[in-house]
């Protein structure tokens, strides 16, 4: 006999595995997923069309509200579209300071995502040390710019302030102490047994099937797929920093595997920070660009690594102050599309589980 | 890694041999492919066999005088390269899908719908996905906006 369960985002919302109001509508058979359907749509914000109201300059700002667990990475994939239209080349400095502030919004993000999954196996202790752990970097973003969630952080043409050795020295900290954290987590979940088995094999996310619905991050580089813009030689942002080439890993395409990718992605932000603060360059943080700033018209298409993957920014400039298109394509959105497909023959009790293994963020998907 | 030259070579000619216009964008590393609607899918199947493999969105943006329907499309293996594929709608015209090509496709070509109003094959019209009730309709469009 099957049954159809659906979930409101209202209930769907009070979940921290779930991450966001959306629609879930189950058809379960003998306590397996037969079928699923994903309804988002719940917190459609209009942010595309309002950026198309909004200067320039102010747009970098609200672009990051496109998903609040990555803020800069959106307000940077803005940046970046406009200053490669207008052709402003941002000083190395600037580079640098956002290259830290997208590393340590990786690792804070990838601390929500381990917070999500302790809580949806119902380990309420690993997931407060998670959110703990987390607070020190909200802390850092902060101090550096006074706000916690949505910086307003990155500016057309650099940063709103340099790294000061004051601040270096409290992201050093930070990253000492997650290094201890993460010991502290390899005894809490890593080597649990019941914590493996209830990950390993659960939802599997195949390389094929992820290149055809177009998702990309850590969900599929778990996978065994390299993908990852910051290691492409010369490209973007990364392109200063001569990093070594990604070492090809595969730690398994269930939600086991992504949970040991973003543990080690962790460690791997730890060590991109820690070689930015020792090659930090001198110099100027911002280009002043005008209030009333108006690009050429054209357009340009800008990628970045954000935590959950690639984040596009298409950017259509006619000449005045204000875009005449911004559209963002967000990682969660392919992720989100591929859920039913992933979901099919998972139990009913790993439903939550399974979604929380692939770390989506609903802002991002209903922008 | 095949050269990107040669692939943009032979994507060139295709265009020309199809009566497509093919133009490059600022340092040449981003083509702009731009079809009638009829030969919408046949052009993003072209690119994909030119090596823009990866669907990074399907959208649409306001022209003057109607929409324009965009994918754009990217190559796995050199990340700096693009083509667009876009194609001038007037409203009544109905593209046929790339869900076939790219499954994420579909849900790209209902947010088009639902925003735009750009029909395309196998869009639900009576279930929207991404907007709610009471929410506008078509609410990118230059005359909703005015």
């Amino acid at each position: 006999m099957t049954t159809q369960l659906t979930f409101n985002p209202a209930q769907l919302a009070g979940r921290l595995s779930a991450n966001g109001p959306y629609g879930l509508s189950v058809q379960e058979d003998g306590g397996v997923i037969a079928r699923t359907r994903v309804n988002p749509g719940y917190i459609h914000r209009g942010i595309e069309r309002r950026l198309e109201d909004l200067p320039y300059a102010h747009g970098v700002a609200f672009a990051e509200r496109v998903d609040y667990l990555a803020a800069p990475a959106c307000a940077v994939a803005f940046a970046a579209a406009v200053e490669k239209l207008a052709g402003i080349e941002v000083p190395p400095a600037a580079r640098a300071v956002r290259v830290l502030l997208l590393e340590l919004t990786r690792i804070s993000s990838h601390l929500y995502f381990l917070s999500q999954l302790s809580s949806s196996v119902g380990h309420v202790m690993a997931q407060q040390f998670c959110l703990r752990t987390r607070e020190r970097f909200c802390d850092l973003f902060e101090l550096y710019c006074g706000s916690r969630l949505a910086f307003g952080a990155v500016r057309l043409g650099g940063v709103v302030e340099p790294a000061t050795e004051g601040l270096l020295y409290r992201v050093e900290k930070a990253l000492d102490d997650t290094r201890d954290f993460l010991a502290e987590l390899d005894t809490l979940l890593t080597e649990n047994p019941l914590f493996q088995q209830r990950l390993r094999g659960l939802a599997p996310l195949r390389v094929h099937a992820g290149h055809s619905y177009g998702v990309t991050g850590p969900n599929l580089r778990a996978a065994g797929a390299w993908e990852d813009l910051r290691f492409v030689p010369g490209y973007g942002l990364y392109g200063d920093l001569n990093m070594e080439p990604q070492p090809r890993l595969s730690f398994g395409d269930d939600a086991w595997g992504r949970y040991m990718l973003r543990v080690f992605e962790i460690e791997q932000s730890i060590g991109i920070i820690s070689a930015v603060i020792r090659q930090l360059p001198d110099g100027n943080h911002l280009i002043p660009v005008a209030a009333e700033f108006a690009p050429a018209a054209g357009e340009a298409v800008e990628r970045i690594e954000g935590p959950r993957g690639e984040i596009v920014c298409w950017l259509v400039a006619a000449g005045k102050n204000t875009p005449d298109r911004v559209k963002f394509a967000t990682p969660s959105f392919c992720s989100l599309r591929m859920a039913p497909q992933m979901l099919h023959a998972v139990q009913m009790e790993d439903l939550f589980l399974a979604m929380a293994s692939l770390d989506i963020s609903i802002s991002e998907v209903d922008r | 890694m095949e050269n990107k030259q040669e692939l943009k070579a032979a994507l060139k000619q295709k265009a020309g041999a199809e009566g497509w216009k093919f133009s490059e964008q600022g340092d040449g590393r981003r083509v702009l492919l731009t079809v009638p609607h009829e030969s919408w899918r046949s052009a993003a199947e072209a690119a994909s066999a030119a090596g823009f493999d990866r669907l990074l969105f399907v959208s649409a943006r306001n022209l003057q005088d109607g929409i324009e329907a965009v994918a754009e499309l990217a190559c796995a293996s050199a990340p700096g390269e693009g083509v667009s594929v876009r194609t001038r709608l007037d409203g009544s015209e109905r593209l046929e899908s790339l869900g076939d090509l790219w499954a994420q496709a579909d849900w790209f070509e209902q947010e088009m719908y639902e925003l735009f109003g750009v029909d395309v094959e196998g869009v639900s019209r009576e279930e929207p996905v991404f907007l709610r009730e009471g929410m506008p309709p078509r609410p990118l469009r230059r005359e909703i906006r005015a």
